[in-house]
């Protein structure tokens, strides 16, 4: 009986070298040392081509949760990026500004190669959280008011610079944080700045030019560039000749006092309506 | 006249591995065992003494630890050999979604066969089984005997010189149990070897040339089936319209002659028979 | 002999092939017919309500966040949908036919068993790719019309017609990024490559749940390889243990990363045809691999 069951066993032994599980592991084991380089190779390309997510840190996980961060891991970022962001959008109608921010921030951690959470996440901090203190902060004093305003511009800003670094490409991210420059923050130089730098992406429309201009104008010390670059618009021909342009080469030309006889302009009476109320025709000129 | 077993075990042994353990239950043990051309072979046994293991070691389903297994002189380890063999296992499953029809054409193209010629081959086998009026309908509808008889059509696709039919009768009716035997009998008169296993022993008895006896993993017994339970030195008489007066003058003649009479008594019809007898007219009426 | 001559003779089947397509297309349209019968294609309504739900949202975000969104819940539940099925269907297959004996009638035929697994195997991809196509499908034809009716609602707001243009193709590109076709490819591929490994782990798992949470566990190391490979290979501080815990998991488990992009397209990345066809050709490997060790083990499995 002994003596059986020990020559089984050695022929076990025997069989486990000619069955299929040493060749099988043999295959999968080889396989993993042929592909280690090409997998490497082919990661370094993804990386080139900006196919490589963010790494998923740490600190993300202590943020998202257990669950969502599985998930994400898994390879589905991009569908937990978007429940965060209808989780986001519902906090919104609730007013809940500070959870909102805690979950966009999240998105933008997930999915940082997507233009429009940057950019709605800005949106929602700088205009709808900002205009919604000064309307229901019931701040008692106007300083405080001024304070939180400011705060949510400062996060604003934040999104938008932290986006522009993560998709240096994409002009739409320059166009919002022009408006917020501009609009919000008093800053016309840097709007200008932030305009020029999107007019210069590829399928920028072509009003980035002319907002950039604007701004200029606008910041202290560069009138006399700002007059040049409205002038090479003003006669790149007719579809620059736009109303606001107009009126800003006309003030310019009087700021600056610029001799009849180069003037692009005849001075017109300032009566003329549709020199003077250019908005009413031409509603994006106004950056 | 010496020619190839149509089936041939050389010292067949097989142990399965128990999970987990060093032990092993030993299956069958060096088991040796021919079936000649054209004889229909049953083998008998209890339930684990290894019959199934022997039918798989025969259709190269198992490698056998040591010793070999041959059809018609391949070794049945090579796929090629299976172009002899047809098999019926034990409650064979059949997709229930697929008609006999359909189920029959999904075989025959594993054997190969396409167009005109698959076609007239399912028309062919479902008429050899009689189950030409249902090729049509889905499995799911099909009875126990319907479904043996669609997977002994099954085994016949490929046109196998050697039919191996693992308890082809277990769990059918009488009437179906009795086509599936009329189908053996057939296979037997079209030249065909038969191995089959089967807890019926009657049925063993009515359809086989030979019998072989397994257990535990051996063949204990084996030879043609008159040679082993033919009583050859008995004899039987029965006597229609006898009186008690006539029984007692064979009695005596018996007696005077040196022999000795061992029962008498009113012999019966089989049940089945009987059975048959009963409901065959109704189930024909029914199909009618 | 006298008795089987005729027979012989009669015979129309053709004669033994080791390798026979024919042989293969049949059980793998027989596996197919099989899945399609245990009702799997009920999910592609699970999908059909999640493409429906999402888009009710719709209205209540601008254009950019309606098509991120769309891109992202449809891309994520064909990739999830496809995941569940490629290892949910392919880890029943083998036990299913040992346990109804199909196996046995098939295997007791002169078939080779590579062209069952090839088969088996073939019947799955046939099952992805018909899924995914349809969800692929349903998710375009979602897109394209929302598109159409973001366009619509432009034209209303902008009189300028060079603005409208400019605005319009603001929206187009934002609908249709220039990936979308090879993220949806490389989900299939990866798919695939999960019912290869799924059916490998079944030609040895002794159950069924075994390989159901095996493939996952797969799956989600899988996902994550990458990292254990960037670690042994690049960082220099590692402990002995370290290292061969690192490259244990390198070697073994497949880089499933490889083919995940969907996060990046939805985003608007391209992908160059080139490298999808050499991830094409890196999945094609493994499918290969992960098949060899499936017909190595099933070659000497006991039936």
């Amino acid at each position: 009986m002994s003596a059986s069951t020990q020559s089984c066993a050695v022929k076990s032994r025997r069989r486990w070298l000619s069955d299929g599980r040493v060749l099988a592991g043999a295959l999968i084991v080889i396989f993993g040392l042929v592909r280690l380089p090409i997998e490497k190779n082919i990661e370094g390309q993804f990386r080139e081509f900006g196919l490589r997510p963010a790494t998923l840190t740490l600190e993300l996980r202590e943020r998202l949760g257990q669950s969502a961060f599985i998930a994400a891991l898994g390879g589905y970022r991009a569908l937990v990026a978007s429940f965060l962001w209808i989780t986001a959008h519902v906090a919104w109608e609730n007013t809940e500004w500070g959870r909102m921010n805690h979950l966009m921030q999240n998105v933008v951690a997930l999915q940082p190669r997507a233009w429009i959470y940057w950019d709605r996440a800005a949106w929602h901090m700088g205009w709808n959280a900002s205009v919604w203190v000064r309307q229901h902060g019931n701040f008692p004093r106007e300083a405080l008011t001024l304070r939180a305003e400011r705060a949510y511009y400062e996060l604003a800003l934040d999104y938008l610079h932290r986006g522009v670094r993560n998709i240096p490409e994409q002009w739409e991210l320059f166009m919002t944080l022009g408006h917020l420059l501009a609009d919000k923050m008093n800053d016309p130089c840097g709007s200008s700045k932030a305009y020029r730098e999107g007019s210069q992406r590829v399928g920028a429309p072509g009003y980035l030019r002319r907002f950039a201009a604007y701004k200029l104008a606008e910041c202290p010390g560069h009138e006399q560039e700002a007059y040049k670059e409205l002038r090479a618009l003003y006669l790149e021909g007719k579809e620059q000749r736009l109303p606001t342009l107009i009126t800003k080469l006309r003030e310019l030309e009087n700021l600056l006092a610029i001799p009849a006889s180069q003037r692009l302009i005849s001075p017109s009476p300032p009566s003329s309506p549709e020199n003077l109320n250019p908005q009413k025709s031409e509603n994006t000129e106004t950056p | 006249m010496d020619e190839t077993p149509a089936i041939s075990l050389k010292n067949v042994t097989k142990r399965f591995p128990i999970p987990f353990r060093r032990k092993a239950v030993l299956a069958v043990d060096n088991l040796s065992l021919d079936v000649p051309v054209g004889q229909v072979y049953g083998l008998l046994g209890p339930n684990g003494s290894g019959k199934s293991t022997t039918f798989k070691v025969a259709l190269g389903l198992v490698t056998p630890d040591s010793g070999d297994a041959f059809l018609f002189g391949k070794p049945s380890r090579d796929v090629a050999s299976r172009e002899e063999v047809g098999f019926l296992p034990e409650n064979p499953y059949f997709h229930k979604f697929l008609t006999g029809a359909e189920t029959l054409r999904f075989f025959c193209r594993l054997c190969g066969l396409s167009g005109a010629k698959l076609t007239s081959r399912v028309k062919d086998l479902l008429h050899l089984v009689g189950l030409d009026y249902a090729a049509d309908r889905r499995l799911s509808g099909y009875s126990k005997g319907m479904l043996q008889r669609i997977g002994l059509a099954q085994a016949l696709v490929q046109e196998p010189r050697i039919v191996i039919l693992d308890e082809p009768t277990a769990g059918v009716d009488p009437a179906g149990s009795r086509e599936i035997k009329n189908l053996i009998f057939q296979l037997k008169e079209d030249g065909k070897t038969v191995l089959l296993c089967s807890h019926l022993l009657t049925q063993v008895q009515e359809v086989c040339d030979r019998i072989g006896i397994m257990a535990a993993g051996r063949l204990v017994e084996e030879g043609a089936l008159d040679d082993l339970i033919g009583l050859r030195d008995q004899i039987e008489i029965r006597v229609s319209g006898g009186q008690t007066e006539l029984l007692q003058k064979i009695e005596a003649l018996v007696t005077a002659e040196g022999g000795k009479v061992l029962s008498i008594g009113r012999p019966r019809t089989t049940l089945e028979d009987h059975f048959l007898e009963v409901t065959g007219a109704l189930s024909e009426r029914r199909s009618n | 002999m006298t008795a089987s001559e005729p027979f012989n003779q009669a015979k129309d089947v053709t004669p033994h092939k080791r390798f026979s397509s024919g042989r293969i297309l049949a059980i793998a349209s027989n596996t197919l017919t099989e899945l399609t019968r245990t009702k799997v294609f009920y999910f592609l309504f699970i999908f059909g309500l999640v493409l429906l739900g999402s888009s009710m949202l719709s209205n209540n975000f601008s254009f950019g966040e309606e098509f991120q969104m769309l891109k992202d819940v449809a891309l994520g539940a064909i990739g999830i949908f496809s995941t569940l099925l490629a290892i949910l269907s392919t880890a029943m297959l083998l036990p299913r036919d040992i346990e109804d004996r199909t196996l046995y009638t098939i295997l007791a035929k002169p078939v080779p068993r590579h062209d069952y697994i090839l088969g088996k195997l073939l019947g799955v991809f046939y099952l992805l790719f018909i899924s995914i196509a349809v969800m692929s499908v349903l998710f375009i034809i979602l897109l394209a019309h929302r598109e159409g009716i973001r366009i619509g609602q432009a034209a209303l707001m902008y009189e300028n017609p060079d603005d409208l243009v400019a605005a319009q193709n603001q929206i187009r590109a934002a609908a249709f990024t220039p990936g979308l076709w090879a993220g949806l490819f490389l989900i299939l591929l990866r798919a695939c490559i999960l019912a290869a490994v799924t059916l490998l782990l079944s030609s040895f798992a002794t159950s069924n749940l075994f390989t159901i949470v095996m493939a996952f566990t797969v799956y989600l190391i899988g996902h994550i390889q990458s990292i254990a490979r960037q670690y042994w290979l690049e960082s220099g501080d590692l402990n002995a243990f370290q290292k061969v815990f690192l490259s244990i998991t390198a070697i073994i488990f497949p880089d499933l990363q490889m083919f995940n992009i969907v996060d990046e397209v939805v985003v608007g990345r391209a992908v160059p045809w080139f490298l999808v066809i050499k991830v094409f050709g890196l999945g094609t490997m493994y499918i290969l691999i992960y098949l060899g060790a499936t017909l190595a083990l099933f070659r000497s499995k006991e039936l």
